[in-house]
């Protein structure tokens, strides 16, 4: 397999994986991007544990996943309560403010980051990393197509009918919380070893914004858009030609807004799942 | 002591900056339920616009004309890539949308205009040799005029949206867009109406901005954006008295910042309030009108 | 609806495995024998909010191109610069430097920034591919030696000059204030050097003000530092911060000969913006000086088509290396023979990393382990909005 399309596969899966987490949150109409801070803590987490414990990566990944799930749980019941305007407003503050923490801490690396996490073969990394996206879509499948989907459902279109019919969103949303955070803390774990390191820069605003867009490029309303939407967007720079090097970012505003106008719910919507659904049985 | 004033004052003046952009967001958000991450990027663009028309002709009053004009126009020109999710009421299709714009902005000003570097304004429009000093504070002319104006604007703005026929129309649209169809009120003007409007008020910024800090570069958009959503959201959406104290509250607050702790801190410390202030009271401290 | 999920799996897998099988089934036939025409990768920024910086790199790096191959490209054949944009995003640029790794490139131009250099060069370092990048810095480089090249100065020379040059034109300076944006770790290295060096000289520093990013007003920090008793200033941060910085501070009477401005702050940019407030400041920089007649052609010609704006003063740091790179390749021998590739590339990095003498753009300096020594040292006066000479000074290779 060539570097690139380690990159790309690697890449492709973390960001489905951050996708679908990202996703979750959206069906209860809470844009909540803990996933990504729960990156960026899993990815130190990782760094850390590697480089100063020696510890092996199915250990990383054990204390990465306790400690992102640990750290999501502080806010989580407030958060819980938030509409989604100030959902996208608390996870904005909260990611700069663990970015700045994480600056200033020596232990962590400060500006410099850290660097040394160990190399694994291309294909021990992939099958780990395809194990777990392929586990995290099952626990999305098997959330969407019961009656917590449902439940989902009935949330996003009015949370006070959701809450008369019996249906608590609270626990929901502090539920979907922990889960997404989790997610986050092994995508983090799986970014470090992919790229050997870690540094502050890493986690920026640019990547929440790339985060919304997968998501509500793909389709908000199953999990199947971001599978199509995560590698194409973030892979774009590479497949332009030549002579439209520089063009990328432009491209990529281009793309989101003339798809999002054509096709308003996504990539991949509702329909298209149910006319599948359909013909295969 | 002395230093301790000039860091009050200083975060007033900024605070009244971030106040005035608020107040631009906040329109939006009323009528149109848009949150648009890339409206203070277009408000740079029309600072673009006026430094180049200003480079070109020389001529301040032409410039501003032009500044104005421009944000209007650009503002206008995209309401309908916004109106399809409008009427669904599809926010963050919506906020998506926005995050194009912001992005398509700040790579037109980084790679075409004034070769991708920040832009000066003359110094003589900032009026900063006609300053007020006293110890460590000193503040230019410049930014008095602005501040004036800007709350001068506040003032103009109330009046039209509480008073004016126009203004009523864009409150009921912003209570109920059904109803106020139902009465006969056409949302698509509507809407037109409101972005424009939200154009103007970006216009007449980018004329204080320039005023005021006389500078701006392709990032100066991400950076207020960031700080007047925040400030949005601690005062409560749609709350433009609110808004406008908490933003200089946020002001000075960072001036206090700036002044004590290491640099890096000043927007995690803000961030960090305004975190409180929405776990703690989710509708904001003023709470919201939307 | 199960199945549903089954055969999306399914579907993913063998796409996956599709993929990666034609990928090594197509893998670009090997070709023998010596290129026919030098392809250099070059790993840079041309999107995002920097991309003005990315383009003026391009600009000169184009022409050095353009004017090797007048000159008979390297060993006779013509050079052929492919550009791989970042876009300043971590995943993008190791994903670049993958692709880099894949083409078999002989060595490669850039990384550009730090951020860039942390995602690329581990992958770049790991697979011995060597990076002729001018602006590294110093801890990136200590990190990825010898696989990557450093021209900008050793945080060493930067102690020992710069405050010592500024200091000996007044004297009257007798304790100092950082004024820093900790943009990237090599700002605040840099201080810190500097500040032992203060005292070393027996002055006082009465401590560090640290600049917050991106801020409207920077009245505060003007303040803050006089309020620390300071009486020389010492400013590293971006050109439009310390346009701003300076601007209150000589509103608040500050002597302009008493601030100095290290090179992140100095540059057109900043000579514009703090127009009428720039007479008589001290600083290391200058976007428009050189020794170089070349490199003097190459300014006059941008300045010329560029609306008189000067290029950056790091715009030599990568496109200059193309010289060396050119050097490498025709005393070493190289012949661009992909079954030679591992110790063509070898042979490169190690003629590049020590290097005497060399003749850059605009000044010449020597190479030892890949961080470039002995670059010339200058202060310059601003006088009627240009950087006057005072004095250059070559420091001693030890």
């Amino acid at each position: 397999m060539s570097n690139f399309q380690f990159y790309f596969f690697e890449f492709s899966a973390i960001y489905i994986m951050l996708g679908w987490a990202v996703y979750l949150m959206f069906r209860i109409n809470q844009p909540y991007f803990g996933s990504l801070y729960s990156m960026c803590i899993g990815a130190y987490f990782a760094a850390y544990a590697t480089i100063n414990w020696g510890w092996p990566i199915w250990l990383v990944l054990i204390g990465a996943v306790a400690v992102s799930i640990l750290f999501a749980l502080i806010p989580a019941f407030r958060l819980a309560k938030l509409g989604p305007f100030p959902m996208v407003i608390a996870s904005m503050a909260i990611m700069f403010i663990i970015q700045t923490v994480v600056k200033n801490t020596e232990a962590l690396g400060a500006r410099y980051g850290m660097f040394g996490v160990p190399h694994l073969s291309p294909y021990l990394t992939l099958s780990i990393t395809y194990g777990f996206l392929i586990f995290i879509g099952y626990m999305v499948y098997h959330l969407d197509y019961s009656h917590v989907g449902r439940a989902m459902d009935a949330i996003h279109y009015d949370r006070d009918v959701a809450t008369t019919l019996g249906i608590d969103a609270g626990k929901l949303s502090v539920q979907f919380q922990l889960f997404s955070s989790a997610v986050g803390g092994v995508a983090g774990v799986l970014y470090a070893y992919t790229m050997e390191g870690v540094f502050p820069e890493a986690f920026s605003m640019n990547f929440m914004m790339h985060a919304i867009t997968i998501v509500v490029l793909g389709g908000m309303f199953t999990m199947w858009g971001v599978i199509i939407s995560a590698p194409v967007l973030w892979s774009i720079n590479h497949f332009l030609p030549e002579n439209m090097t520089g063009m990328s970012v432009i491209v990529y505003g281009v793309l989101l807004i003339v798809m999002l106008l054509v096709r308003p719910s996504g990539v991949i919507d509702r329909k298209i799942v149910n006319w599948i659904a359909r013909r295969k049985r | 002591m002395e230093a301790f004033t000039s860091f009050i004052i200083s975060g007033i003046q900024l605070g009244i900056l971030y106040g005035i952009v608020t107040i631009g967001f906040n329109l939006l958000i009323l009528v149109t339920g848009v949150l648009n991450f890339g409206y203070s990027n277009l408000l740079v663009l029309s600072m673009y616009a006026g430094w180049l028309i200003l480079e070109a002709t020389g001529n301040v009053f032409l410039a501003a004309a032009g500044t104005v004009v421009s944000g209007i126009v650009i503002n206008a020109a995209l309401t309908p890539l916004f109106l399809p999710f409008i009427k669904k009421r599809a926010h963050l299709e919506a906020l998506v949308i926005s995050i194009g714009i912001s992005l398509i902005s700040v790579e037109i000003m980084s790679h075409w205009l004034n070769l991708g570097l920040p832009i000066a304004f003359p110094k003589s429009i900032q009026m900063s040799d006609s300053a007020i000093r006293f110890g460590l504070a000193s503040i230019g002319m410049g930014r008095i005029i602005s501040l004036a104006a800007g709350i001068i604007l506040l003032f103009v703005f109330f009046k039209f949206l509480y008073k004016s026929r126009q203004g009523r129309i864009l409150r009921a649209v912003a209570q109920d867009t059904e109803v106020a169809a139902m009465m006969g009120i056409s949302i698509k003007k509507t809407m037109f109406i409101s972005f424009a409007m939200g154009g103007l008020l970006a216009g007449i910024v980018a004329i204080l901005m320039a005023v005021s800090i006389g500078t701006a570069s392709p990032e100066l958009g991400d950076n207020l954006t960031l700080m007047c959503l925040a400030i949005l959201f601690l005062a409560g959406i749609g709350n433009l008295k609110g808004g406008l104290i908490c933003a200089v509250f946020v002001g000075v607050v960072e001036g206090m910042v700036m002044g004590y702790l290491p640099g890096d801190w000043t927007k995690a410390f803000a961030f960090s309030v305004i975190l409180a202030v929405l776990l703690f009271k989710p509708e904001g401290i003023f709470g919201s009108q939307h | 609806m199960k199945r549903l999920f089954y055969c999306a799996m399914a579907l993913i897998l063998t796409a996956g495995i599709m993929m990666s099988g034609c990928g090594q089934g197509n893998e670009p036939e090997e070709k023998t024998g010596p290129a026919e025409e030098w392809n250099i990768p070059f790993l840079i920024f041309l999107s995002g909010p920097l991309a003005g910086d990315g383009a003026m790199h391009k600009w000169l790096t184009n022409h050095v191109v353009d004017e090797i191959n007048e000159n008979g490209g390297f060993a006779g054949k013509p050079l052929k610069i492919e550009y791989y944009d970042t876009a300043m995003d971590p995943p993008k640029a190791a994903a670049s430097m993958a692709k880099i790794v894949d083409a078999k490139a002989l060595c490669l131009i850039g990384p550009m920034n730090d951020n860039e250099c942390k995602a690329a060069m581990p992958l770049a370092a790991r697979e011995g591919i060597y990076a002729f990048s001018g602006t590294a810095s110093d801890d990136v480089w200590k990190k990825f030696k010898p696989w990557v090249l450093n021209t900008s100065s050793t945080v060493e020379e930067e102690k020992e000059y710069n405050v010592p040059m500024w200091i000996k034109q007044v004297p009257e300076v007798t304790s100092i204030v950082g004024i820093v944006e900790p943009m990237y770790p090599y700002i605040t290295t840099v201080w810190e050097a500097t500040k032992d060096k203060i005292g070393e000289m027996g002055l006082k520093t009465t401590g560090k003000v640290e600049v917050p990013s991106g801020m409207l007003d920077y009245s505060i920090i003007a303040a803050r530092a006089i309020e620390t008793g300071a009486d020389g200033y010492y400013i590293s941060c971006s050109e439009e911060a310390a346009a701003k910085v300076v601007k209150e501070l000589l509103d608040r009477k500050v002597d302009p000969a008493h601030i100095y401005l290290w090179s992140s702050a100095m540059g057109a940019t900043f000579l514009k913006q703090s127009e009428g407030y720039n007479e008589g400041l001290y600083t290391g920089v200058s976007p428009t000086y050189t020794e170089n007649p070349k490199y003097a052609e190459y300014l006059k010609l941008y300045m010329d088509t560029h609306d008189g704006e000067p290029l950056k003063f790091m715009c030599h740091f990568n496109a200059e290396l193309l010289y060396l790179l050119k050097e490498a390749i025709e005393t070493q021998g190289i012949t661009g023979d992909p079954a030679k590739l591992k110790e063509e590339r070898i042979k490169i990095r190690d003629y590049a990393n020590n290097k005497k003498g060399f003749q850059g753009l605009k000044y010449t300096y020597d190479i030892v382990d890949g961080q470039a020594v002995g670059i010339p040292r200058y202060l310059y006066r601003i006088e009627n909005g240009t950087t006057v000479l005072i004095e250059k000074v070559v420091p001693e290779v030890k």
